[in-house]
């Protein structure tokens, strides 16, 4: 059994007893366990099942590599599925459920054994669910889909706090183990500005495990006084639970750290946060993940990793098993064997698949009266919920049996991979190294930064050194080549002495035995999560997908949330035997970020509920929250759609608005609308070439209607513009369009006629602008007093600059309602007061307020055209009978080369016309196709469609304007709608301006 | 200046103001004139690119190449400097427009605003590289804005007015306790 | 996640606050431009990988458009210079040069 002893434990505090509940077993640990070693040292060795099989799992490894132990954490809203045991700090109170299992863990329904396996081979659902179609829909997909994934998604939102941070660093250093601290010592003491980041909740990584000793101090006590020495470094920052996730282009890092357990323990208010930075040099000491060896029944649990094996001994004070089997191809893992058998605990045997090794640890272990076989391999792991004994054999050979030792735990090792995720995600190339049995990064395809220079350094091993007496050196000279690329920073070396070990050569071996046949190798395992097995890579193969990148898709090898840590190498090498390659010819599977899973809500950061995107508000904003105002969002804006009274519905209250407005009088706030100043000696002629009519004969004082296209010719914007003085137009812009047009002129201005002497400023938020509409709207300017607003003053396109009620103002004479109208701008901080004003003085006149429907109500009665309802990025003015503001005198402007194209003047274009219905009750569809109409057989030629359609209460029926082929040719004609189940709108094509068609009331 | 709102929480106090003078002064910089102008007026010179210039009444902050805003602190001023700038700058190609309502301003204090202000901008705030007499415009979460220092506790941030009270609530959110800790 | 160095403030600008721009020195052809000269400069655009001339905006700094060498390949960038220059400037192709001594200028 799997338990706490007394030996060991590094990492524990054994004063602060922590209960936690697995399955709703209420268990105990301590302060520094991992849910992982909290789990074993109460003999959970089965803690999960796989995703196809549902087989029996146990925990393999120690660190963020283990494919199995996947559990669901919490409840409620903090409810989090798919969290692997091993990277999880233990928390008081903690709630732990295993996953992937119908019914309990002990008893899974689920569970597929050896037999129908068989029947679930590698690509089985790409074979199997083809035919007939039919049943896809209704059989396979809800099959597979609730087989799918893996936890329970949570029911509830989430309601932790989640934020991204930017930072800028000298040097990154990615893992703090004893190459990682050994840097950033070196680094901090030349001064640098240094960031040390650690994945796991310690300092130290594989070393702390270790018992070797720093220039004569123990290593535990060594990492304790380098990190307190680091500490003191104003220079150097040390971040835990911190793990570099990705390496993008520019030198660009995100950094995922957990604070977790600050946040359950009331020190935090953030969950997860995001680093977002940028570093001169990263210095990667990731360290190295140990593979395991493949023989049949190498999933069950009790089988771990000998790393994994000697952590949760001497961190945690686990011991995995009373009866340890080690077997191994190398000599790091004699480790586990004499630390458990110093520890009292049973090592009955030691399998080597080598012939022999001469290496001070198998020798150590021979001292201490431990047995190994040498040329031996596993044969059979026996049980199955849990290991009960080996079956041993030659590793040359088919399996047969030689000897069964009893056990109840394997601790296993098949060498050891340079961790380089993050060296390849930015585009540096590995290396196969015949000697270490790992890939190495190949220096001379390094990752490149902005300059074309190299930027990441790997140290440790990371790099190959995994002995640690080499590491010193490793570092002096790394740290030497970096700091060439930092003028007048000088290397402050610590000398650094550790006794060398002598290791055995590590051999290639990771299949035992080695002629194992077929009966073997459907029990053998590679990627554990995903059941994927040494049969299924041959049956992959077998069917041509040879090509790695294939072969990972079909197989889903490595495809599971640990992405292959711990198979891909194993799974690699096999491919190389099978198809008869060296592994570096067979290549590898991209590495991409996310190193290890991040949380969705690390990467949302902030940007939840009302920071999900920026809200703009105009200064009378509370103004219409306190009136009742229901909301149209308008690019960023919030704007009044209307004012419903408490007794109305909103289309009630939009009619009221109109009838009102066209009756006496209504207010618009219309700040939103873009205000642009083009000034300079060349602003007429810079506005001819953006507006399609001539602006620069416009009269100080006056408007004029203006329109813009894009170089397509195609119609983008529009608005009005004013000439203010002689050398300074004030250009009116749509709503969404304000930034638009304004990046739009300076593009021009500055991209192409930048000799053109013009400066353009967006004054959008200067004015609080305000439109009062109805026929008594200039009895209400003439109450507020100031100006001489009198009809035979001020014209319709007139504009004065003046006073209104004492407040500074520019008053405009235009009319989108095509009702006598004043549009009148003051400055942002006095908009509130003028507003009220208004209604103080207007109450008289009926004054009320309208929104944005009233608004449009109000232009589609009158024909007038809305950029994004007639527009759709491919209409050109004259589609929209604005051919008139195109000017044909102007040798330029933007859109007049493109409009002379010959499809520009196709007499089939769509153009703009009315539509009455002619059923009063009926209502368009906004967007709904047009159809030539005509009793018997309908033709299903589309016409066109929709743009805008209303009820227009001012007629008291149905108004639409649409863009149809042939268009004014069309006028008094019959066309239909289709509508569902075969019905039709009946309407009639008519003028789009369907009210005052004179414009008798606007010009009043 | 106008005090609207504020918001306090252990590490920092957040201000929000409006009213505060601001004039857009556009222009060619290396105009011997126009240089002139800008000194009879403020008493300050045109500012390097990335920094902003100060004494007790005003700032004089770089924009563009061809445009600087000055932030008038002493209240009632704006419309007599916008009057002298105007009449000093006649005849040269130049723009001066009072902009006091299209911003709002933000002040921060408290030790740690620049781990606040790393939450949302990719700027390089280290003390190293941004100083007193910086001035960066750059975005903050989805919001363009402008900063500079005050004092070594304390900030500056302008932003466009529709979007302050979004930007407030950023803030305050930011600000809230147990999610600062210290790393400049 | 790219940086430029933005030649008119020299701010190193993060990706996240600039408005890429496409292809740059577009000459534009107006009215009198032949059909196929004009559907060349409405929509024939390089797309090479390899050196690229690029145009940018600085929209969250300074506000003023500028040109980056860079290429599409490395995410090299050999260097930002004005966007009122109609072609690469010296500097720029020398640097260019140097580190690609078999680019030829297109």
């Amino acid at each position: 059994m799997s338990a706490r002893i007394s030996k060991g434990g590094r990492l524990l505090d054994p004063s602060k007893r922590l209960s936690f509940s697995f399955n709703g077993r209420n268990l105990f640990g301590f302060q520094g366990d991992t849910l992982a070693s909290a789990l074993l040292a109460n003999d959970q060795v089965l803690i999960g099942r796989s995703f196809k099989y549902h087989r029996p799992r146990g925990i393999v490894s120690s660190g963020v590599e283990e494919p199995n132990a996947l559990m669901s954490l919490g409840h409620g809203a903090n409810f989090e599925p798919n969290r692997s045991a091993t990277t999880i700090e233990l928390l008081d109170g903690l709630e732990v459920i295993s996953q992937n299992h119908l019914g309990s863990l002990e008893w899974d329904f689920g569970f597929i054994n050896n037999f129908f396996a068989k029947i679930f081979p590698a690509g089985f659902y790409y074979k199997t669910f083809m035919q007939p179609r039919i049943a896809w829909k209704h059989l396979f997909e809800p099959i597979i889909r609730n087989a799918a994934g893996l936890g329970r998604a949570p029911s509830l939102p989430d309601e932790a706090s989640y934020e991204h941070f930017y930072a800028h660093v000298d040097v990154l250093v990615v893992g703090a183990g004893l190459a990682g601290l050994l840097t950033t010592y070196e680094l901090g003491k030349s001064g640098l500005n240094v960031l040390l980041v650690e994945q796991k909740h310690f300092l130290g990584g594989h070393a702390l495990s270790g018992d070797f000793e720093v220039n004569g101090t123990p290593i535990a006590a060594w990492i304790e006084k380098t990190k307190q020495e680091l500490a003191n470094l104003e220079n150097v920052q040390i971040k835990k639970n911190f793990t570099l996730v990705g390496i993008h282009d520019h030198r660009y890092l995100i950094g995922y750290e957990n604070l977790e357990v600050a946040e359950r323990l009331g020190q935090s208010a953030i969950r997860h946060r995001l680093w977002r930075l940028r570093t001169k040099k990263i210095v990667l000491a990731t360290g190295a993940i140990e593979r395991p060896l493949i023989f049949a029944g190498n999933d069950i649990p009790g089988v771990m990793l000998s790393s994994a094996a000697l952590e949760f001994y001497k961190l945690y004070g686990i011991s995995p098993g009373d009866r340890t089997v080690v077997v191994t191809n190398n000599d790091l893992a004699y480790l586990a064997a004499i630390n458990l058998h110093d520890a009292g605990l049973s090592v009955p045997l030691i399998i080597d698949v080598r012939d022999s090794s001469n290496g001070d640890l198998p020798n150590l272990s021979l001292s201490k009266g431990i047995r190994i076989e040498f040329g031996k391999g596993i044969s059979s792991v026996l049980g199955k919920k849990r290991v009960s004994g080996i079956e041993m054999c030659s590793l040359k050979g088919e399996g047969s049996v030689q000897e069964t030792i009893p056990c109840d735990s394997v601790a296993v090792s098949g060498g050891w991979s340079s961790t380089l995720h993050l060296w390849s995600h930015c585009g540096g190339k590995l290396i196969w190294d015949y000697k270490l049995n790992t890939f190495l990064p190949n220096s001379s395809k390094a990752p490149t930064d902005e300059n074309g220079e190299n930027f990441i350094f790997v140290v440790g091993s990371a790099a190959g050194s995994f002995c640690p007496s080499q590491i010193p050196q490793n570092i002096k000279e790394t740290v030497s080549t970096l700091l060439n690329d930092f003028q007048g920073v000088k290397q402050k070396t610590t000398k650094i002495l550790i006794r060398e070990i002598r290791y055995g050569d590590c051999d290639s071996t990771f299949v035992t035995p080695e002629g194992a046949g077929e009966k073997l190798k459907t029990k053998c395992f590679i990627d554990f999560q995903n059941d994927v097995k040494l049969s299924d890579l041959r049956l992959a193969t077998q069917e041509g997908y040879e090509s790695v990148e294939h072969l990972k898709r079909y197989t889903t090898l490595g495809m599971a949330t640990d992405q292959g840590k711990l198979s891909n190498i194993n799974g690699l090498k096999y491919l190389a035997n099978l198809v008869g390659k060296e592994i570096e010819h067979v290549g590898t599977t991209t590495f991409r970020p996310p190193y290890t899973p991040i949380s969705l809500g690390s990467i949302a950061g902030e940007a939840r509920k009302g920071l999900f995107k920026p809200v703009r508000k105009t200064p009378l904003h509370f103004w219409h929250e306190a009136n009742g105002a229901v909301w149209e969002p308008v690019g960023d804006w919030k704007r009044p759609y209307a004012y419903p009274k408490s007794n109305e519905t909103i289309e009630q209250a939009v009619a009221r608005e109109v009838t009102s407005t066209r009756h006496s009088l209504g207010i618009l706030d219309a700040s939103t609308l873009g205000k642009i100043i083009v000034s300079g000696p060349d602003a007429g002629d810079f506005l001819d070439l953006l507006y399609t009519n001539v602006m620069s004969n416009l009269k100080i004082g006056r408007c004029r209607y203006g329109l813009m296209c894009n170089e397509n010719g195609f119609l983008f914007d529009d608005g009005v513009v004013a000439r203010l003085s002689e050398e300074s137009f004030l250009c009116h812009t749509t709503t969404g369009g304000a930034e638009r047009v304004h990046s739009w002129m300076e593009e021009w201005h500055q991209t192409e006629w930048w000799g053109k002497k013009v400066f353009i400023q967006n004054v959008t938020e200067q004015y609080t602008q305000i439109t009062l509409a109805g026929p008594k709207s200039r009895l209400l300017l003439e109450k507020l007093g100031g100006s001489n607003i009198s009809s035979e003053n001020f014209k319709p396109l007139d504009f004065l600059e003046g006073k209104l009620a004492e407040i500074e103002a520019r008053i405009f004479r235009v009319s989108f309602s095509g009702e006598l109208s004043f549009e009148i701008a003051i400055p942002s901080q006095n908009g509130v007061e003028f507003w009220q004003r208004c209604f103080e003085v207007g109450s008289k006149f009926d004054i009320i307020p309208y929104g944005t429907e009233a608004l449009h109500v109000m232009r589609a009665e009158k024909g007038f055209i809305m950029i994004g309802d007639e527009t759709d990025g491919t209409v050109i003015p004259q589609d929209l009978n604005l051919g008139w503001a195109v000017s044909k005198k102007k040798k330029d402007f933007i859109g007049k080369r493109a409009q002379e194209r010959i499809f520009m003047a196709d007499p089939c274009r769509k153009t703009l016309v009315g539509l009455s219905l002619q059923n009063s009750s009926d209502k368009i569809p906004d967007g709904a196709a047009v159809i030539i109409g005509g009793g018997g057989k309908r033709s299903n030629e589309v016409i066109g469609h929709v743009t805008s359609t209303y009820f227009s209460p001012t007629l008291n029926k149905p108004i639409a304007m649409a863009l149809l082929k042939g268009g004014e040719k069309l006028r008094g004609k019959s066309i239909e709608i289709p509508m569902e189940f075969d019905k039709a709108l009946k309407a009639t094509v008519v003028d789009p301006k369907f009210y005052d068609v004179e414009g008798s009331r606007q010009n009043d | 200046m106008i005090e609207v709102r504020k918001h306090e929480s252990k590490e920092i106090l957040i201000k929000e103001f409006e009213g505060v003078g601001m004039i857009t002064l556009r222009g060619n910089f290396s105009n011997k004139s126009f240089q002139k102008a800008l000194t009879e007026s403020c008493k300050l010179g045109v500012p390097k690119p990335l920094s902003i210039k100060s004494n007790k009444d005003l700032s004089l902050a770089w924009m563009s190449p061809d445009e600087l805003l000055l932030i008038i602190h002493t209240d009632g001023k704006t419309e007599k400097i916008k009057k002298e700038l105007g009449f000093s700058l006649e005849g040269m190609h130049s723009l001066v427009l009072d902009v006091s309502g299209s911003r709002k301003i933000f002040m921060i204090e408290g030790t740690l605003w620049r781990e606040l202000l790393a939450k949302g901008s990719p700027v390089d705030l280290r003390k190293k590289s941004f100083t007193k007499g910086s001035f960066l415009r750059t975005r903050i979460g989805q919001v363009s804005v402008a900063f500079w220092m005050v004092s070594n506790n304390s900030v500056y941030v302008i932003c466009g007015r529709s979007y302050s009270s979004f930007f407030y609530e950023w803030l305050c959110n930011a600000a809230v306790d147990g999610s600062l800790r210290k790393f400049f | 996640m790219l940086r430029f160095i933005c030649p008119i403030c020299n701010l190193p600008a993060d990706e996240t606050e600039l408005t890429p721009g496409g292809e740059a020195h577009i000459q534009r052809k107006g009215p009198g431009s032949s059909d196929s000269e004009f559907y060349e400069y409405l929509f024939e655009r390089k797309n090479p990988l390899g050196i690229h001339f690029e145009r940018w905006l600085h929209s969250y700094g300074c506000g003023k458009w500028f040109h980056a060498a860079r290429c599409t390949k490395t995410m090299e960038v050999f260097g930002t210079y004005k966007a009122q220059e109609v072609k690469p400037p010296r500097h720029i192709i020398d640097n260019i040069k140097k580190k690609r001594p078999n680019w030829k200028n297109e």
